[in-house]
């Protein structure tokens, strides 16, 4: 089984030095968190616009290499999870997507704009409807946080809806349909390849694991799920410049789930509705 | 001069931060807490539609204050658009529309097109990346609403 989702971090160094900034309780989290959460710009309608259609296109581009999974009730079931995380951000100018990809590949996507893909393999290894909701909520926080918009400065060429439209459809010039050709690649490479930046992932992982607590779930089930996955890490071998590996993760959550005094008992798991709903199906 | 540009710079950024701390809650419900910590007393909640001040930041949680209390809440939940400016909702809905049109599938998405007048290039650019459309039409089949996500999770609460 290829395994993708929990990549042992490639450059020691890197994490190293991240490590210490990255923390919750660190100076540079707390700027992300200024500057990411409520010091974010004010993005343009236009700018959520071309959000939206890139993203659109991506999740079209993961679904041109994963089959979608045609299991309607498993799928509605992962939306009714995903959905309900959803309720509690503060980007409702997007409707999330969810939906699970046919492989045994565990890992899960994100696009910009809300289209939000889990592995049946994933999906497969995990013991409670806690657990998937981290590992949406850890989607979703890629999106809340813009981090593959801010990595490949996606945004607006112009403010005309109909401009917009014409570029995706072929009617725009050959610079621009080029730069969204290169920008989609390059979108696919973090997303099947690279990973996303060590400081986003761990961003993730945080707002994440708060996102969940507030939902009402074991604020303390990526971590689980994380520590489930351990022995398989074994077989892996360091795919990219600087995904954070699973030791480092573990240490940052466990620092949030201090600092913010959440525990396993303070959310549900809900285990017999996730066994029921997926692993009955 | 170069400490004068500075002064200016950083005069005009202090108060585009200082007179920038209006925010607003988009999501359906927003906790609020008497301390920064999920195990400290929850005092209320704020729902969509309502305007706070934001009085600090702390570890990714922000002291506010609304109309009718003031507490602490998750950063994550805070917006800076009002909600009616959130989406351009109805703008929003025509792209959407339009997209799922022209996307039905190739022949469709040609048609669309060549009616706009646009060239013809939308079904090698699908074929060149491999992308799959039309399932995404069947996932927006899936999405659930916000009342039936609520439901849920109230039934999943002991």
């Amino acid at each position: 089984m290829r395994i993708i989702f929990f990549r042992l971090g490639a450059i020691i160094p890197i994490v190293v030095c991240l490590c210490a900034a990255v923390p919750a309780p660190g100076h540079a989290e707390r700027m992300r968190v200024r500057i990411s959460s409520i010091g974010q710009k004010a993005y343009t309608q236009a700018d959520i616009d071309a959000e939206k259609r890139f993203g659109h296109n991506l999740a079209a581009r993961i679904l041109g290499n994963y089959p979608l999974w045609q299991n309607a009730k498993v799928n509605h079931y992962v939306n009714l999870v995903g959905h309900a995380l959803t309720l509690f951000t503060g980007r409702q100018e997007l409707t999330f997507s969810f939906a699970i990809l046919d492989t045994e590949t565990i890992n899960a996507f994100a696009t910009p704009g809300g289209y939000i893909f889990i592995t049946r393999g994933a999906l497969a290894n995990m013991h409670d409807e806690a657990q998937l909701a981290a590992v949406l909520a850890h989607e979703i926080a890629h999106v809340l946080e813009r981090h593959m918009i801010r990595e490949l400065h996606i945004k607006a060429t112009g403010d005309s809806v109909l401009s917009g439209f014409a570029e995706l459809i072929g009617g725009a010039t050959g610079g621009v349909r080029g730069s969204l050709e290169s920008s989609l690649n390059q979108a696919a490479d973090i997303l099947f390849h690279r990973g996303y930046r060590v400081a986003d992932e761990l961003s993730a992982d945080r707002v994440g694991a708060l996102l969940t607590a507030t939902t009402g779930y074991d604020p303390t089930a990526l971590k689980r799920f994380l520590e489930q996955m351990g022995p398989f890490e074994a077989t892996l071998k360091a795919q990219d410049r600087d995904h954070p590996d699973t030791l480092h993760r573990l240490a940052c959550l466990q620092q949030v789930l201090s600092t913010n005094g959440l525990h396993a008992e303070t959310g549900q798991r809900n285990k017999e509705r996730f066994h029921e709903m997926v692993l009955s199906r | 001069m170069k400490i004068g540009i500075l002064l200016m710079i950083l005069t005009t950024c202090t108060a585009a931060w200082a007179g920038d701390q209006v925010r607003y809650i988009h999501c359906q419900s927003a906790p609020v807490w008497a301390a920064p910590s999920f195990s400290a007393e929850r005092i209320g909640a704020l729902t969509q539609g309502h305007t706070v001040q934001v009085l600090r930041l702390k570890d990714g949680w922000a002291e506010v204050q609304g109309s009718q209390l003031q507490g602490w809440m998750l950063a994550l939940m805070l917006s800076v658009t009002p909600t009616d400016e959130a989406s351009g909702e109805a703008r929003n809905q025509a792209i959407e529309l339009l997209e799922q049109r022209a996307r039905r599938r190739p022949s469709a998405f040609a048609a669309t097109a060549a009616a706009r007048g646009l060239r013809d290039k939308s079904t090698d650019f699908a074929r060149d990346f491999e992308l799959d459309f039309n399932s995404l039409e069947t996932i927006a089949g899936w999405r659930v609403t916000d009342e039936q996500a609520m439901e849920f999770l109230k039934q999943g609460r002991p």
